[in-house]
This record gives C-alpha cells, sequence and structure tokens, in this order.
C-alpha cells in the first residue's frame, strides 16, 4: 500500500491519530503530527511512498506545536524525536522543511551502522556517483538536474555506505532546493513537482522536488560506488571535469562524513577501500546541461 | 506483553531470552534503553552470548550503532586519560580515576558498554590549586565564567568547576572528596585515598578499592545525583557487585567499611535496589548486615515509591501518574543533602530566577 | 670533587603497539591513529619516520641517516632541519614523544 492510495482525509486522520508508518528505503519513520502543512507536503511528495506493514519503526517524530505561548502567538513548531525536542522550535510555516531537516538529523545521528557521508548520491548503470559538497556548492541543483536526466537518486544529503560491501545504500527522498536554483529547476523540468515555497528560512528560501518514481521503486537496489566528484557551481566558470589525488580526497570526504571519527578504523578502511576504487574528481560548472554532458559521458572506474 | 514500563531491566537481567521478543517489544526496548544509555549495553550482552545474528535485522542496526558510539568513547576515554596523566606527571601525586574512567581503566564489566560524558578525578584538597594550573597549561580551561557558579563550587562543593580542553572538547571534573563539604555524610577523602589501589602497571594512577568504588556509585546515586542517568548507574551498581562480591570476604568487608565511612544509608538503597530491580545475588546474610543503613518503615516506603519511578528509563512508555513528581521530589532532596537549608533556598532561588539554563 | 654536567640524551619514540593503519596512493599515504582517533595525511618523508620509529626509538641523527638513506640523499643540514620540522609536527600531533633514553 502506498501514500497515494489514502484520501487527504485518512493521512490526515492517520498523522493526527495512531501516526503514520513511511518506508523510505531501508528505514521506516513513525510519523505523527496534526500540522495541516506537514500532512499535505507527505501526501504530495511522498505519494508514491510504500507505507510500512510494521510494528517496529526506525525512528518515531512528531511536529507539533510548543506548549507554550508560541502555540498562539507568532506560532511556531516543534520536531520532536522519541520525546526529545533536539532543535531549537521554527516559525509554523517550516514546518514542512523542519520534518525533512529533522527526519536527516535523525539518520546521520544514529544510523552509524553506515558510514555516512554528507553527500548527493546518483547511480547510473550499476555505478553511483558520490557528491560530497559544502552547502552553496550547487550540489541539490546539480542532483536536482541528474535525476530528471536518467540518474537515479539515492539520496540528495546522505550517502549511506554499507559496512559488509562498500555499497551505497539508498535513501531517496525529496531533494531541498535553495533559492534561486528552485526557478532553475523548474525551467530545466517542468514536469518535475516542486512543492510550495518557504520563505525566511535559515537556508533562505527553500522548497522540495518529488523524486521521479521510478528511484522510489527501487529504493532497496543498492550501488557501487564508482566515482566521488566534488561540484562546485560558479557563474560563467568553465565546464571542467579534474582529476583530483586520492590521499586528499580521502581527508576531504572524511571532512565531509558525519560519523568518520565515530567508526575509527572500521571507517578509515571503508573510506579507503572506497577511494580505492573510485576515480576522484574535482568539477567546476556553471552551465546545467554541459554539466549533465559530462556526467553522461563518465567511465565506469577501471578495476 | 511482558511490563512495559520495565522491559530495559527486563532485558539486563535475562537477555538470553531477548531472542524471543516480539518486534513491539523490541521496538520500545530500543527507544527506552537508548533514552536511558543502555543500548549499547544491551548489545553488550546479546553479543556476548552470541546471538546477534539471532537479532531481527532492523534491530540488529540499532544495536551496532549504539555500539560504535560506545566503543568510540572508550578510546576517546583512554586517549583523555593518557592526557590527563601526561598533565599532571609533575604535580607529583598520584591521581585517583573515578566512575566510568575507573571502571574503563580497570578493565571492568561495568565499562562495557557505557556512555561517558566526562572524566572525574581525585586528588588533594590542598593540591587542587597546582591540579588547576597544570591542567590549563595543557589546555584545559574553565567553562562556568558566571561568578554566581564558580562561587557555587569552589566554596561549597567537592570539586572545581569543570574544566574544558581547548581542543578536544572533552571535560575533566576534579573532585577533592566525593560529597560536598556542606552535605550531611561527609566520608573522609583521607581515608578514601589510603585505600585505593594502582591500575596495573601504573605508578600515577590508581582506583579506589573495590568496597569503596561501589560505595561511591552508590552514594552518588541515592544521595547526590539527579537520576537522570538512574538505571545506568544502578546497571554499573550491579556490574560491580557482580564482579567484586566473587573475592573472599567481600560482604563483610563491604559492609564495615560502609558504617565506617558512615554510607550505610547509600549501601542500604543499592542492595535494595539493584536486588529488587536488577536481580543481583545479594546474599541474605548481607542483606541483613546493611539493614544497619535502613530508614524508618515510612520513609523507605516513601523512597520505594519515589526511586522504583525514577530508577526507569526517562521515557513517556515508563512514566506513570507520579512519575514527574517523583523525579522533582528526588531533585529536591538531592540539594537538600548537599546543603543546609538556607543555602539550599538561596541556590533554588538564584537558578530559577537569575541564571535560567536552557532546557 | 668532580662534578660533570650531564645531559640525558633524549629519543623519539611511538607509544603504544600497533596503533597505525597505512593506505598508500602514489606519493600520498593516509595514517590513522587508533590511539588518538585522529586521521592524518603523510609525505613520503613521514611515512620513513614513523616506519623506522615503528622498528625501534631512535635519536634525530639516527633518524636523519636512516631516512636519508631511504631516499638516497645526503643527510645534510637541510635535510636534518626538515627532518627536525616533522619530527616537532608530530609530536604536535601526538604520533611521536621524546623519551630520555
Amino acid at each position: 500500500m502506498k501514500v497515494a492510495d489514502l484520501t487527504a482525509t485518512q493521512l490526515g486522520g492517520r498523522l493526527k491519530g495512531p501516526g503514520l508508518h513511511l518506508r523510505t528505503g531501508m528505514l521506516v519513520a513513525h510519523i505523527q503530527t496534526s500540522i495541516p502543512s506537514v500532512a499535505e507536503g507527505i501526501g504530495l511528495l511522498y505519494a508514491d511512498y510504500p507505507l510500512a506493514d510494521t510494528e517496529f519503526a526506525d525512528f518515531h517524530i512528531s511536529l507539533e506545536p510548543p506548549r507554550t505561548l508560541r502555540r498562539w502567538i507568532h506560532p511556531q513548531v516543534l520536531f520532536v524525536f522519541d520525546g526529545r525536542a533536539p532543535f531549537k522550535p521554527l516559525p509554523l510555516d517550516q514546518a514542512f522543511p523542519m520534518f525533512e531537516w529533522g527526519l536527516n538529523w535523525c539518520v546521520s545521528s544514529h544510523s552509524h551502522q553506515y558510514l555516512i557521508i554528507h553527500a548527493a548520491v546518483m547511480e547510473k548503470d550499476g555505478f553511483a556517483v558520490i557528491m560530497p559538497a559544502p552547502p552553496g556548492s550547487g550540489k541539490s541543483t546539480l542532483c536536482a538536474a541528474l535525476v530528471n536526466r536518467g540518474w537515479r537518486l539515492l539520496s540528495d544529503e546522505l550517502a549511506l555506505i554499507r559496512k559488509d560491501d562498500g555499497q551505497a545504500v539508498p535513501l531517496p527522498r525529496p531533494v531541498s532546493l535553495k533559492n534561486a536554483s528552485i526557478e532553475v529547476i523548474r525551467g530545466f523540468e517542468p514536469t518535475a513537482f516542486i512543492n510550495r515555497e518557504c520563505r525566511d528560512t535559515i537556508k533562505g528560501t527553500v522548497a522540495h522536488m518529488k523524486p521521479p518514481r521510478d528511484s522510489v521503486a527501487r529504493a532497496r537496489e543498492t550501488a557501487k560506488p564508482g566515482w566521488v566528484i566534488f561540484p562546485r557551481y560558479q557563474k560563467d566558470a568553465a565546464t571542467v571535469l579534474q582529476a583530483r589525488q586520492k590521499g586528499g580526497t580521502l581527508m576531504a570526504v572524511a571532512d565531509n562524513a558525519f560519523n568518520y571519527s565515530l567508526l575509527g578504523a572500521v571507517g578509515f578502511h571503508m573510506l579507503a577501500d572506497m577511494i580505492d576504487t573510485c576515480d576522484c574528481y574535482d568539477f567546476a560548472y556553471s552551465n546545467l546541461d554541459q554539466a549533465i554532458e559530462v556526467f553522461a559521458a563518465l567511465q565506469p572506474p577501471v578495476p | 506483553m511482558k511490563p512495559r514500563r520495565d522491559l530495559v531491566a527486563c532485558a539486563l537481567r535475562d537477555p538470553e531470552a531477548l531472542v524471543s521478543w516480539t518486534l513491539v517489544e523490541w521496538d520500545l526496548l530500543v527507544r527506552q534503553a537508548r533514552h536511558a544509555q543502555l543500548l549499547a549495553r544491551v548489545c553488550w550482552l546479546v553479543q556476548e552470548r552470541g546471538l546477534l545474528p539471532q537479532v531481527p535485522d532492523q534491530l540488529r542496526a540499532h544495536l551496532e550503532a549504539a555500539r560504535v558510539v560506545s566503543d568510540k568513547q572508550d578510546r576517546a576515554i583512554r586517549w583523555e586519560v593518557n592526557r590527563i596523566r601526561h598533565a599532571l606527571q609533575r604535580v607529583g601525586i598520584p591521581v585517583i580515576l573515578l566512575k566510568g574512567a575507573a571502571y574503563v581503566m580497570a578493565e571492568l564489566p561495568s565499562a562495557r558498554g557505557r556512555l561517558f560524558a566526562d572524566v572525574d578525578i581525585l586528588v588533594p584538597k590542598e593540591k587542587l590549586p597546582e591540579v588547576e594550573a597544570a591542567l590549563m597549561l595543557h589546555g584545559w580551561a574553565a567553562t562556568l565564567h558566571d561568578a554566581y557558579d564558580q562561587r557555587y563550587y569552589r566554596t561549597w562543593m567537592h570539586e572545581l568547576p569543570p574544566m574544558t580542553h581547548v581542543k578536544r572538547q572533552t571535560t575533566i571534573d576534579v573532585h577533592h572528596a566525593i560529597l560536598p563539604e556542606t552535605a550531611r555524610l561527609r566520608p573522609d577523602p583521607r581515608k578514601l585515598r589510603a585505600a585505593a589501589q594502582h591500575l596495573a602497571g601504573d605508578s600515577d594512577l590508581q582506583v579506589l578499592s573495590a568496597a569503596d568504588m561501589i560505595l561511591h556509585s552508590a552514594t552518588h546515586l541515592f544521595h547526590d545525583g539527579e537520576l537522570e542517568h538512574g538505571l545506568r548507574d544502578l546497571a554499573d551498581l550491579d556490574g560491580l557487585l557482580r564482579h567484586f562480591s566473587t573475592a573472599a570476604g567481600f560482604w563483610p568487608h563491604l559492609a564495615s567499611r560502609a558504617q565506617e565511612l558512615n554510607l550505610a544509608r547509600p549501601l542500604y538503597y543499592a542492595l535494595r535496589y539493584t536486588r529488587h530491580i536488577l536481580h543481583t545475588p545479594v546474599p541474605r546474610s548481607a542483606l541483613e548486615v546493611s539493614r544497619a543503613g535502613r530508614p524508618f518503615r515510612v520513609i523507605e516506603f516513601f523512597m520505594d515509591a519515589l526511586f522504583l519511578r525514577a530508577l526507569r528509563p526517562d521515557h513517556a512508555s515508563c512514566a506513570d501518574f507520579f512519575t514527574p513528581a517523583a523525579r522533582r521530589l528526588l531533585y529536591v532532596r538531592s540539594h537538600w543533602l548537599r546543603m543546609p537549608p538556607l543555602l539550599l533556598v538561596r541556590h533554588l532561588l538564584h537558578k530559577a530566577l537569575v541564571s535560567p539554563k536552557d532546557g | 670533587m668532580l662534578f660533570t654536567a650531564h645531559t640525558p640524551i633524549l629519543v623519539w619514540e611511538i607509544e603504544g603497539k600497533a596503533r597505525f593503519l597505512l593506505r598508500h596512493w602514489a606519493d600520498e599515504c593516509a595514517v590513522y591513529d587508533n590511539v588518538t582517533g585522529d586521521t592524518h595525511l603523510l609525505e613520503p618523508v613521514g611515512v620513513e619516520v614513523l616506519l623506522a620509529l615503528q622498528q625501534a626509538p631512535a635519536s634525530a641523527d639516527l633518524l636523519c641517516k636512516r631516512v636519508a638513506s631511504r631516499f638516497e640523499t645526503e643527510p645534510n643540514a637541510e635535510f636534518s632541519s626538515m627532518l627536525e620540522a616533522v619530527l616537532i609536527d608530530f609530536e604536535r600531533l601526538a604520533l611521536i614523544r621524546r623519551t630520555p633514553q
């Protein structure tokens, strides 16, 4: 059964009451909320996602108004993870982005069965490209464009690398877009669904793009990492794919990993193994179409 | 279904049975254990018995993830102790490690799956200025800058204000006694230091003797602490009692040491509640001797009502109607036991009005 | 009575056994230190210093000769001062320490 099989009333009712067990890749989130914008966002952006028929959830979360005057005056929303609120409240109209950020936090703070890299991950022909990037590098824009041009989305934020076999594990979720990139993607792919914008968030204006149906359908298919590419968007820059040294790449990826230092020796070997078998690049671009071409031309690494 | 509020205690008492738990029970166990900081401990217990492959897949991942964190903290604590030894070498006194750091360095079962916040050490009071200076020289800095807090610690508490290392962001608590000078119970730190034992092959670092370690843990839990991690601390106690009680003459020595240090009351509570909640095997004879520290029946009845609630994980599914009140009363009690009434009122007022803290 | 001024000879050593994991690419080497939990990127000279000290503690002089011979170069003043800088750096990173012989 999928989210789309529920009517808006049924969805709202479940969220307000017993909660919704939503499956995203390998993980199940149990979600409760009475906030309409969150229910609406889930209904639109998670329509293709399966409901989990299970009594176990990896994360129990809720979005609720605080129990103070801020329930009514300049209303706010709290993200609650199993009874505890890890963040300060945000204005109520940012409830859906908060849900997305909160769910990311749940994974990056707890899922240490994986090496978790702050990166976008996409797959083509069985190989995954991992794009670590600090905020402002254009990673999400590039990711949103690529998944609309034949690449499968594994994640726009969290690369999950499995210990046993080094495979990238999918966690496809709505792609977050900021500020100018919202219009860019609307123009680039008019058929992609992007929900309504939230202004004045800590990241600026934010919206989310519904992931391609195929990416959601194949959310249990892992992929072997083949390329590590550090993107950097710069206005009017030439499109350049430049090979980079592996040692430096390991250090740079470690810097972009949430739990590298937690994993200790195991993390070191996982990362070194991954770098060993990947081609590593820096990628400068300003033109999305040219960027797509470069990615389309990527060859699997020579073993 | 097992008693919903006591799933973690059930798991600790009988880890073998975990493989037959239902998904619903597991779901709740993971959440409660996470709140109680005992999830990694559960993982250890399951792994020790070779049962991890039999745990349902999704749950195994959560146990393993918790274990990753506790393994990291074990490594981090060992390094931290290394740096503390290095910093305090010139001061020339034996440094006594307390609590979690002691369990790790002495390779005790209570260290397994444990999570640590700070390192606690015990030094002679007269050496405090030198110790503080040596730590600052090696990168630790004071964290509390509020003048009231500084004075509170230095004048009335049994420790320096916590110091944090600027690079590693780790915290050290330097104690000169195990209870504040203003407290009603005042075990003599010189006696503790006299009985302390060196770590194997180490001339700089010591830990408390077995009995003193247990009494310190009991005192901290039932006298001094705020019970935020009550069940975890109780599990520590259970681990220490089981481990050390194999030695001949252990129980009589524990009882007489408690009398000597005036800690018979915390010992009484320790044996009572570890036995009741975690089924720690305390011999009848030891229980009878410990009754020397028993409070009046009415008080015991009341304390049961408070402790049996507060020693559950701080998770909504473990609470009943009276639990919030029980925790609040124990909070006030712990401050009451630490300082005379006037000081207590002044302290609570200051905290409430002048320096509100987040969360 | 004769008093002799005595300066203790200091050697460099690695505290602890089997604490480093190394992975090599071209002329870079990533090192994970299991004691501190840190990861470092080393250049060839640094790698040789670490490998030499893993064998046995050594004075700065001896290390200079050993490492220079690995690179088939002269242990001259320039090399020696470069090596000294590496040793100071490694000490700061808590990879190695100085101790009286």
